[in-house]
């Protein structure tokens, strides 16, 4: 028994190590000049200077604003969408809804990168092509956000819908005042989720973009990378720290409340 | 239209007057409710009077929820009518029917506070802010919630709850309100305190108020009238004096009383042919020197009362008397009741017969 939560204890170590640290390389060398990539001194001298060489290369900022604008849009919609159609699936009748509800499953068992083509030939038809709407479009309707939510309607009790109605509830009203508040845990561990999903989204950006309007910042930092500059690890790992600096930070600040919507929400 | 009758009751309730006036009766015609595969409600004629507190009784399965959601309108009936004050409410939603309703679960929202609860249905219908203070105090000082406005619904004991369900009822000033076993998660000791609650609240406010319930106990305590119902029709409707002395069938003469109905072959009571089955309350038979010849299987003392279980030429009957009076001794005893207790059925439909004088042998 203690022997086996020790090695749990040391499995949880080496992971978080394991995990940790090219992160921690990519702080170290963010903030060193670019002598100390591969040298690991106490003493060495700390520096902004990379941050201001990436932020000065290439438009960040316009990638940042791109990548703002693309993961507000994609969740905002998703919320929307998600909470009327999960609470279609879990509360109204209508003809075919269970035809309609084994698609939304369907699309649960699709890997989107399977679609990357047809995806991009739709976006085309639709005149979407390197625009921020189109980067968003495939992702706004979650199945399983719509899966997720229905869950979480279901468990909410119909005497609270007859409690509601009685007293003169719209649909609209019960589901704005009675299920969508009884349902926050779902909405923050599912914000969470898409936020980061997409602000760490890079092939079907990759492929839908081509100029820096557009573009966000997953593909600003891997054009940014691979340019034909020659490699300074340095600027480049404190671009990449200002990329996902802003997840990181949330994260940390929110930790507490995001595990334990998780935890609430059901979702391991 | 319903702002003016609501005001009507607010001056009503906020004088300490009964208001009685505005309340109306609800009559049901040939009710039915059929959902695929079973009917629910077989035919139903039933009339609430208004004012009164009319206790639906059954036991589970038997229709009465339904019919309490065909009266809120969360179901429509697949035959039949109901009207209100006269009207007939046909398709009207809910909220339009000027009913409350207090559910067995109750319904609070857990994420609003209690006073929020209260004042849903207020918000909802976009009553002044003011007014809702109002309302909401004079509620709250009604049913001694004042304490716990801030409180959620978890931080609530299972009494407090009730009381809120009950305060969000009253808050609307609806002159109809629906109870559905509102009683049936309180432990025994709420239980019998509440009852009494309820039924003040329904009489000072002069509700009409439809009771659901599976608890005689209850029925036989709050009713002005009870509506028996078994198996999706109406057993026996009346007042809880008539139903229990004058049962209407097997069923009606089993459903209430604690202990139940004896039912024994009448044969066995020499009370009458075969295919008859007489029916005695508990209290109403004693142990005489003459009589008919029964032997005792055994006793329950309950304090007051022991309740003495009889072998009737081999029916098992039980029979109440005063605990002090002790256990009879001796093999040889006889039964005997009191003139006019006995009840005859129809052993095959379970009905009443006209009551006839019977020959006790007493």
């Amino acid at each position: 028994m203690r022997a086996g939560d020790r090695l749990i204890t040391f499995g949880g170590w080496l992971l978080a190590l394991l995990w940790v640290a090219p992160l921690a390389y990519a702080i170290w060398t963010a903030f060193h000049p670019s002598a100390f990539e591969t040298r690991f001194d106490l003493l060495a001298p700390l520096t902004l200077h990379n941050f201001v060489d990436a932020w000065g290369q290439a438009p960040f900022a316009r990638y940042f604003l791109n990548t703002v604008i693309l993961v507000t849009m994609i969740l905002a919609v998703q919320l929307v969408v998600g909470t009327f159609a999960a609470f279609a699936f879990a509360r109204l009748n209508f003809p075919g809804k269970s035809v309609v509800f084994s698609l939304v499953l369907l699309q649960l068992m699709i890997m989107p990168d399977v679609l990357l083509v047809e995806n991009y030939r739709t976006m085309r038809m639709l005149g979407l092509v390197d625009t921020i709407f189109g980067i968003g479009l495939p992702y706004m309707a979650s199945a399983f956000f719509i899966f997720l939510l229905r869950q979480t309607f279901l468990q909410v009790p119909t005497e609270l819908d007859d409690a509601a109605r009685i007293e003169g509830a719209s649909t609209l009203t019960l589901i704005r005042r009675v299920y969508v508040p009884l349902a926050k845990p779902t909405y923050v561990a599912f914000g969470l989720i898409s936020v980061s999903a997409h602000w760490n989204n890079y092939v079907w950006p990759l492929i839908i973009t081509n100029s820096v309007s557009a573009r966000p910042l997953t593909v600003g930092l891997s054009i940014f990378s691979a340019s034909d500059s020659g490699i300074h690890w340095s600027v480049i790992n404190a671009a990449t720290l200002m990329t996902s600096g802003p997840l990181l930070v949330g994260f940390l600040l929110f930790q507490r409340a995001f595990v334990q919507s998780f935890m609430r929400a059901g979702i391991k | 239209m319903t702002r003016v009758s609501s005001q009507t009751q607010a001056a009503a309730v906020s004088a300490g007057q009964p208001s009685a006036p505005g309340a109306p009766g609800i009559v049901l015609s040939a009710v039915s409710k059929e959902f695929p595969g079973h009917t629910a409600v077989a035919g139903v004629d039933v009339h609430i009077g208004a004012g009164e507190l009319t206790v639906l009784l059954g036991p589970s399965g038997c229709g009465k929820s339904t019919l309490l959601r065909l009266i809120a309108g969360f179901e429509t009936p697949t035959a039949g009518e109901i009207a209100m004050a006269g009207r007939s409410l046909g398709a009207l939603p809910p909220a339009e029917r000027g009913i409350a309703m207090v559910f067995q679960h109750y319904a609070l929202f857990p994420h609003l506070t209690v006073a929020e609860n209260i004042t849903f249905g207020l918000s909802v219908r976009r009553t002044a802010k003011a007014e809702m203070g109002d309302r909401l105090m004079r509620v709250a000082r009604m049913m001694g919630l004042e304490q716990l406005l801030d409180r959620k619904p978890a931080q609530l004991s299972g009494g407090q709850q009730q009381r809120v369900a009950l305060a969000r009822a009253v808050i609307s000033e609806r002159p109809v309100c629906l109870m559905d076993e509102p009683l049936s998660n309180l432990d025994a000791k709420l239980r019998a305190e509440m009852r009494v609650e309820i039924r003040a609240l329904q009489q000072r406010l002069g509700l009409t108020m439809v009771y659901v319930t599976h608890d005689q106990v209850e029925a036989m305590t709050m009713a002005d009238r009870i509506v028996l119902m078994n198996a999706g029709r109406v057993e026996q409707e009346g007042t809880p004096e008539d139903i229990y002395a004058r049962p209407a069938s097997t069923f009606a003469a089993r459903f209430i009383g604690s202990p139940p109905m004896n039912l024994i072959p009448a044969e066995a009571l020499q009370a009458g042919p075969a295919g008859r089955l007489a029916g005695l309350r508990p209290e109403d038979m004693h142990l005489a020197d003459t009589g008919v010849p029964v032997s005792v299987k055994g006793s329950e003392y309950l304090g007051a009362d022991l309740l003495v279980t009889l072998d009737v030429g081999g029916t098992e009957a039980v029979l109440r008397q005063p605990a002090r009076h002790g256990l009879p001794r001796g093999e040889r005893l006889h039964l005997a009741w009191a003139p006019g207790a006995l009840r005859l059925f129809d052993a095959g439909s379970g009905r009443a017969l006209p009551h006839e004088t019977t020959h006790s042998s007493h």
